[in-house]
């Protein structure tokens, strides 16, 4: 009796006891605790920009595919979803456009959240906790605008966990939410070239962001601005184009002078980018000498390869004929050309039944022999060159043409190393214009963007069809399925 | 047997045995009752059994006493005097003789004339050779003459004929008819009657004669165990437990456990599996305790069983009782058999001249290597396997043990696969302070080495070129070229992996009589189990080249510790025919699980293979990894019984436990889980008074709360965790951020159950059994839960919603057709009935369509085979519903959206994997030492998804090989999951054939028992399913026929069994 007394009194504490991991309430307790969880929603910006939205962007649009080759690819039709516009709201890729994104918001809150109630101000924190906080507001603010751009009327949290069942906000409100937030930061956002600025939200990015927004405002809004999209462009410094179309996507591209935003991808490091192994064959294991063997899943459209002049050196980054390894030895196929040599065809049956060896491959991003998994380049979200478009659009938009043609020129000399298919006034048109987009910035992750803004997302392409309406993905299901507030 | 090694014992210690019943006091009062009334009064308030002849005890002879809080010695001397008998006590039973005990009793009940004077003696023994006393012997045609044998078991009579047929009878024996056939000498063997009703039973925290149970417990003993070969304990009860499913989902893998689930499937994130209780000690690991030392399996089927174990009731318990020792002297038991297996049921694919001939005939390229390879056979041996078990038991009044050690090797019949396990057991018993004090020890420790293999090695087997050598010419593995495709034979054997078991319990317990009446226990154990792997990919192996590297060596090792207090108070009170009991109990439980794994890469030499992680270069390369892990948990429970009966006759039982576990959130943190169930026992009324050929009829009836609980620790609470690096300034910096959503409302889900039973035996309990219907609810479904992404960061929370039914009959039968001391012929039988239904998927906040999961395997990624929907039964297939075929093979889906092509709105319900129904029965023959017995064991109502045929029963799959029957399939498309490839999964299965023979006394030069066996295991599987097994696994995943497996195997057995 004594015994279960005692027990009774002593032994009823039923208190967690964690080991591995830490809990909320005693976090922040010193300055790496505090930094380790402000880089923590910069870790998800791999999946956000170069995974979930360049694959949103990408495979609905008229440059790149994934079609069934064979048994491989059908991958619950998604795919072909994407190319051909069906997708429903249980679409997993744009589930997970929806999902990572709120989850990169989330972590951005819950460092802005737990923050206030931390006394950092004995902290020896690495750059200033207003810095750290800017950068927080400014990469919420940048997954706010990849939202409008692929749902457009979200809902607006900034604390995590509240309210529960969030309403979806007008675009409009949350583009003014988005410059709100740029506009009370960027005084304190790091500038090129700062030692922390490197793969941090710049102010460079911060005027980059509310271009974007401002270029597409008629379309998220019904209100154009092009000329505050110009406006903001022209606060952009510091940055210049490359010697040719290929410096910003080396493998070592860190100190390439173009890229404005990037995803700082370090080999074991910061992993995660692996767009090459989208698009090169099983056998290309061999071909690179890679330590994986790649997926054979994403091809280019015929006619987004035949866009380009065989004088334009950006062809270059298409694979296509024979395919060989590093020894000259052709490569194999594995499927349908099971141990014949591989050799990659421009034309691709359609969809559903192409085959192996089918369609060209896009190595933009440089491939370096004996690669690990993942790749070392940096993603590039944003670059000067864009920039430089992007004002160019604004300004033929206004009627400026002659005021856009030397900067279109500009990137059509790069591209073919003379000034032999320069664009006149008469010449460069919108078509022309966003054709132009499309070569420069092919499999780049804007081509949706871009289609929707010169109305052409709908048109027929490959083997799509005409479409209406597929401009903005609907609300994935799982989203509306436990939030009464949310309904496509 | 127990009683007469306990008389031989009662003869030595005359007087000290006595004391065992002087310590129990009765109320009896009773006026002109008859003596059998009396003495089931006694008995329904001590745990006395009485042992008499039923003509000496009936309702003639009447009794009167008033006896209040007496000694129950006196009351029986009292009681007996006046009855003219005399009795004498022998551990709890009390045999009862005739007051005239002469060395050659003969008691003539009626004074009839002798006509012939033929004189028969003899000795009655039983089984074992002991004499049985007080055996009543009387002749068949004229009742009247009889007498009782004396205590050396002789008699003599004197009967009317030469051909006198002899009855010998005696409670708790089969009686025997004997033809005198003119022989003046007869020696009897009378054969124990296994009657069950006075069989004890375990309940949570105690025992209770089965009588006396209320709720729906089955026990089977160790006589009732499927004999011969098993890879682990629960095999032991496969089939034999009504309601109780246990299917070897991994084949014969020596190192897998089978899956168990009771009365359906009642969780869908939660654990469905029964909690197990291994001699007192909860969760304990099945693997640790060998087939061979245990005495019991008690399985707590329904809510007001298991209600007394809380948050761990809702799947059932099963509580394992471990052998111990007897007093006696020493006696040593050895059990052991050699087994070797056959596979059967290997993908049936195109052999190597079928495959060249479809190339040809079909002219699809493909490649000839030049050999004949039969891929899966490649990676089957020709297997042995032996299990041996010495068991040493004895002791004296006070002390006694049962130490037992356990080998077993168990060889896979893959190439490489195995376990090699040791286990000593030492069970020790003590009482002392006039029996006031009981001590138990147990002590087990078991070690055991693995061999582990890949289920992938046979799903890449049936696909392989069979034209292609499984070596080439310089000797090393061939490979194929294709995505993902690898030399099985290669990987068996240069990707090894494994792992060194060992575990520990040790537990002690103290039952103290504090007073009389009043008994307080503790009982402490400690868990311990440390598991040490290893896994190295050879330099020359495929999965190095794959993975890009040289050879790669891995070490993984986990810790779990547990310790466990119970203290329980017991208290019994007797009002003359009003028996109270009251248990009140606290338990408290803390374990701890704790990981660490390293693992490096780019070795120079497969030489030191795992054994020296630093001579791999992948650390300084960066390719190299570690981590480690510990979560820990509580459990704290408060727990009561009270149970009433009346004469035996009508009985109540109520529990509560009161617990709280740490893995709860704050709100959370305790629940309470009544139960209450009550008895009559029909057959005690006066008006089944004269029904002989009634013995048994007991309505049951119970309902019982239990809970589930989240395996996760900590998911109620916010973590921050470790993620990835990011950088800043030029430095690459470790990020932290929140894990999981936290639910600070996680609660426990909750199961209520009703259940009704009838415990029935007739004509003098040659049929036996019982009947249970049961309707359990599961509400609060643990569940991760989609959470709203936006406010949330993850999007899962682990929360509470959704409720489960299942409902069911159970059928459980034992009879013995054949009973008359040579011939032994019977039939046990079950049968289940269970319907499952996922009754709300839904709560204020979430309401759910349906949910979607688990993929099909690629190429192709089919989508989800299951779906989640409100009432529909879990395990629902869904996907389209096959409409035919166009003339060039292309599949015709229904479509149900009207819309072009097939969409996921095409999708509806197809099947399910759980089977409706579940039958056993095992037909039994002894006879003259020779025993014969059979195990049927059979699914039905369910389907299973042919994952095989959808792949390789495609002519699409050819270069790849292919099922034989995708030959002349019609299909000319790619595959598609739709019913096409759903089929009928009913089976009857032969699962056990055993011939034993007992080898009489007689020749056994001293030794006490000797039976050699043969068994043959999964001996015939009869089903119209085209696939490999159709056996597979129940829940959420049911009736999936995988492409990777482990082979189901016919495995040979030859046993022996010896006691001396």
């Amino acid at each position: 009796m004594l015994l279960l007394l005692l027990g009774a009194v002593s032994c009823t504490n039923l208190e967690e006891e964690v080991f591995s991991e830490t809990t909320k309430s005693t976090f922040y307790s010193s300055a790496e605790e505090v930094t380790a969880n402000y880089l923590k929603p910069y870790t998800r910006l791999y999946v956000t920009s170069s995974l979930a939205h360049w694959i949103c962007s990408e495979l609905s649009a008229d440059g790149a595919a994934w079609p069934q080759k064979g048994r491989h690819g059908y991958d619950g039709g998604k795919w072909q979803q994407l190319h051909w516009h069906t997708w429903t709201p249980e679409h997993h890729e744009i589930k997970g456009a929806w999902n990572n994104t709120y989850q990169a918001i989330g972590y951005c809150n819950e460092f802005l959240n737990n923050i206030e109630n931390v006394d950092v101000s004995n902290y020896n924190l690495p750059v200033p906790i207003e810095q750290m906080k800017a950068e927080m507001r400014a990469l919420r603010a940048f997954h706010y605008y990849l939202l409008v751009d692929n749902f457009r009327d979200v809902p607006v949290v900034t604390v995590v966990g509240e309210p529960t069942s969030p309403a979806p906000e007008k675009a409009a409100d949350v583009i003014a939410f988005i410059e709100k937030e740029i506009s009370e930061v960027i005084e304190h956002l790091p500038v090129k070239g700062e030692s922390s600025a490197y793969g941090h939200f710049t102010k460079g990015a911060a005027h980059m962001l509310l271009a974007k927004v401002y270029l597409n405002s008629e379309v998220y809004t019904g209100t154009a601005r092009w000329q505050d999209c110009i406006n903001e462009l022209e606060k952009i410094s510091g940055y210049s184009t490359s010697a040719n179309w290929q410096e910003p996507f080396l493998a070592r591209n860190e100190n390439c002078e173009e890229n404005i935003f990037v995803v700082p991808f370090e080999e074991s490091k910061i992993t995660g980018f692996y767009h090459h192994a989208f698009m090169l064959h099983y056998s290309h294991k061999q071909g690179f000498d890679l330590q994986y063997s790649p997926w054979n899943g994403i091809v280019v459209q015929p006619q987004h390869f035949r866009a380009f002049d065989p004088a334009d050196k950006r062809i270059e980054q298409f694979l296509v004929g024979p395919q060989f390894d590093q020894n000259g030895e052709p490569l194999l196929g594995t499927e349908e050309a099971k141990d014949q040599p591989l050799v990659f065809t421009v034309d691709i049956t359609n969809m559903t039944t192409s085959r192996e060896d089918e369609g060209a491959r896009c190595v933009k991003y440089e491939v370096v022999v004996g690669e690990a998994f993942e790749l070392n380049n940096d993603f590039v979200i944003w670059r000067y060159t864009d920039a430089l478009m992007m004002k160019a659009e604004a300004l033929m938009r206004l009627g400026k043409t002659a005021d856009a043609l030397p900067i279109v020129n500009k990137v059509r000399e790069r591209a073919f190393g003379n000034a032999s298919h320069n664009y006149t006034v008469e010449s460069l048109t919108m078509d022309e214009f966003i054709a132009e987009r499309g070569r420069e910035f092919s499999l780049e992750g804007h081509r949706r963007q871009d289609l929707v803004r010169f109305g052409k997302f709908g048109d027929a392409w490959w083997d799509k069809k005409p479409t209406t309406g597929t401009e903005v993905f609907p609300y994935p299901l799982t989203a509306t399925d436990n939030n009464p507030n949310l309904s496509n | 047997m127990r009683l007469t090694i306990a008389l031989i014992i009662f003869f030595s210690f005359n007087v000290s045995a006595l004391t065992e019943a002087q310590t129990v006091r009765v109320n009896v009062n009773l006026n002109k009752a008859s003596l059998k009334e009396a003495l089931e009064v006694i008995k329904s308030q001590s745990d006395l059994n009485f042992i008499y002849n039923n003509d000496l005890v009936n309702d003639n002879s009447q009794v009167s006493i008033d006896a209040t809080n007496q000694d129950v010695t006196e009351v029986l001397e009292i009681m007996l005097n006046q009855a003219g008998l005399d009795y004498r006590v022998v551990d709890k039973n009390v045999i009862i003789y005739p007051v005239n005990r002469s060395n050659q009793s003969q008691v003539n009940y009626n004074t009839v004339q002798q006509q012939q004077q033929i004189v028969v003696k003899g000795t009655v023994k039983d089984n074992t050779g002991e004499p049985l006393p007080g055996v009543n012997v009387f002749e068949k045609a004229n009742s009247t003459n009889g007498i009782i044998t004396s205590i050396d078991g002789t008699f003599k009579i004197e009967v009317s004929s030469e051909d006198a047929i002899l009855t010998f009878s005696f409670i708790g024996f089969q009686a025997q008819d004997i033809n005198v056939a003119g022989r003046p000498s007869i020696n009897v063997t009378l054969v124990e009657e296994s009657i069950g009703l006075e069989e004890v039973i375990a309940v949570g925290y105690g025992i209770q004669k089965k009588t006396e149970v209320t709720s729906s417990i089955a026990k089977v003993t160790s006589d009732n165990f499927n004999k011969g070969f098993a890879t682990n304990a629960l095999q032991s009860i496969e089939g034999k437990v009504a309601g109780l499913q246990i299917v070897r989902t991994s084949g014969t893998d020596p190192n897998a456990s089978p899956k168990v689930r009771l009365r359906g499937t009642s969780s869908l994130n939660a654990s469905s599996d029964p909690l197990i209780i291994i001699d007192g000690i909860t969760g304990g690991d099945i693997a640790s305790v060998a087939p061979e030392d245990i005495e019991s399996m008690d399985v707590l089927r329904d809510g007001s069983a298991a209600a007394i174990y809380g948050t761990r009731g809702t799947n059932g318990v099963i509580i394992i009782t471990t052998k111990k020792g007897t007093t006696g002297d020493l006696k040593v038991e050895y059990s052991g058999y050699v087994s070797t297996e056959d596979a059967v049921a290997l993908p049936n694919v195109l052999s190597a001249d079928e495959y060249r001939a479809y190339g040809n005939a079909t002219g699809i390229d493909y490649l000839d290597g030049g050999t004949n390879t039969n891929w899966s056979e490649e990676l089957l041996r020709k297997n042995i396997s032996h299990v041996h078990n010495v068991a040493f038991s004895g002791g004296n009044k006070n002390l006694s043990y049962r130490a037992s050690v356990n080998y077993r090797n168990l060889e896979g019949i893959v190439v490489n696969t195995g376990q090699e396990y040791l286990n000593g057991r030492i069970n020790l018993t003590h009482k002392g302070y006039n029996d006031r004090l009981k001590v138990q020890l147990n002590m087990s420790s078991t070690v055991m080495d693995k061999d582990y293999t890949s289920y992938s090695a046979f799903d890449m087997a049936a696909i392989l070129n069979p034209t292609q050598p499984v070596r080439n010419e310089d000797g090393t593995y061939w490979q194929p070229g294709g995505f993902g495709e690898f030399n099985p034979v290669g990987s068996l054997n240069q990707e090894r992996k494994g792992g060194k078991e060992k575990t520990s319990q040790l537990s002690l317990r103290a039952d103290f009589d504090l007073l009389k009446n009043l008994t307080v226990s503790g009982f402490g154990a400690l868990d311990v189990h440390d598991l040490l792997e290893h896994e190295y990919d050879e330099i020359a192996s495929r999965a190095s080249e794959l993975g890009g590297y040289e050879g790669r060596a891995k070490r993984n090792s986990e810790h779990k510790y547990k310790k466990m207090f119970e203290g329980t108070v017991n208290y019994k009170k007797v009002i003359n025919s009003h028996v109270f009991t009251a248990l009140g109990g606290y338990s408290y439980e803390d374990r701890s699980y704790e990981d660490f794994w390293a693992e490096n890469k780019d070795f120079t030499s497969d030489a030191q293979k795992y054994h020296d992680l630093s001579a791999g270069g992948g650390l300084a390369n960066g390719r190299a990894g570690l981590d480690s892990y510990k979560k820990s948990q509580k459990l704290i429970a408060f727990f009561g019984r009270m149970t009433y009966s009346y004469e035996s006759k009508y009985l109540l039982s109520a529990t509560v436990r009161r617990e709280g576990s740490s893995k709860f959130g704050d709100n959370n943190k305790w629940a309470t889980f009544p139960a209450v169930s009550a008895g009559w026992r029909i057959v005690e009324e006066g008006f089944l008074s004269n029904t002989d050929w009634l013995n048994e009829l007991k309505l049951r009836v119970g309902y019982g709360v239990t809970g589930n609980i989240a395996d996760d620790p900590y998911m109620s609470i916010a973590r921050m965790q470790a993620g990835g690096m990011y950088i800043l300034n030029g430095q690459h910096i470790k990020s932290y951020g929140s894990s999981t959503n936290p639910n600070p409302y996680l609660q426990w889900e909750t199961k209520q159950e009703t259940n009704i039973g009838v415990d029935f035996g007739f004509l003098k309990n040659r049929i036996t059994g019982s009947v249970d219907l049961y309707k359990r609810f599961t509400n609060d479904l643990l569940w991760e839960l989609t959470a709203q992404v936006p406010p949330m960061i993850h999007n899962k929370v682990l929360s509470n919603i959704g409720e489960i039914t299942n409902q069911g009959v159970e059928v459980a039968l034992q009879t013995k057709i054949v009973n008359n001391g040579i011939w032994n012929v019977g039939l046990d039988a079950t049968f289940s009935y269970n319907e499952n239904e996922l009754a709300s998927l839904s709560n204020e906040t979430f309401q759910h369509q349906g949910v979607n999961y688990e993929d099909l395997p690629g190429p192709g990624q089919l989508g989800s085979i299951f779906r989640y929907e409100e009432g529909h039964p879990i395990g629902s297939f869904y996907g389209y519903k096959y409409k035919g075929l166009t003339a060039d093979g292309e599949w015709i889906f229904e479509d149900l959206d009207g819309e072009e092509g097939y969409t996921d709105a095409d999708r509806q319900f197809l099947g399910n994997g759980n089977p409706k129904m579940n039958l056993s029965f095992s037909p039994y023959v002894t006879v003259k030492g020779f025993d014969f017995s059979m195990n049927f064991r059979g699914a039905f109502g369910f389907d299973i998804l042919n994952v095989n045929k959808m792949y390789f029963g495609n002519p699409q799959w050819y270069p790849n090989n292919m099922l034989r029957s995708a030959s002349n399939s019609p299909v000319n498309a790619d595959p598609q999951y739709s019913d096409y490839y759903l089929e009928k999964g009913d089976f009857l299965k032969l699962d056990n054939i055993t011939l034993g023979y007992t080898v009489p006394k007689k020749v056994l030069f001293g030794l006490d028992y000797a039976r050699v066996y043969f068994s043959t295991l999964n001996v015939a599987t009869f089903t119209n399913y085209s696939g490999l097994d159709p056996e597979l696994e129940l829940g959420a995943l049911a009736g999936v026929d995988k492409r990777g497996f482990y082979p189901r195997t016919t495995t040979y057995t030859v046993g022996l069994n010896v006691k001396f």
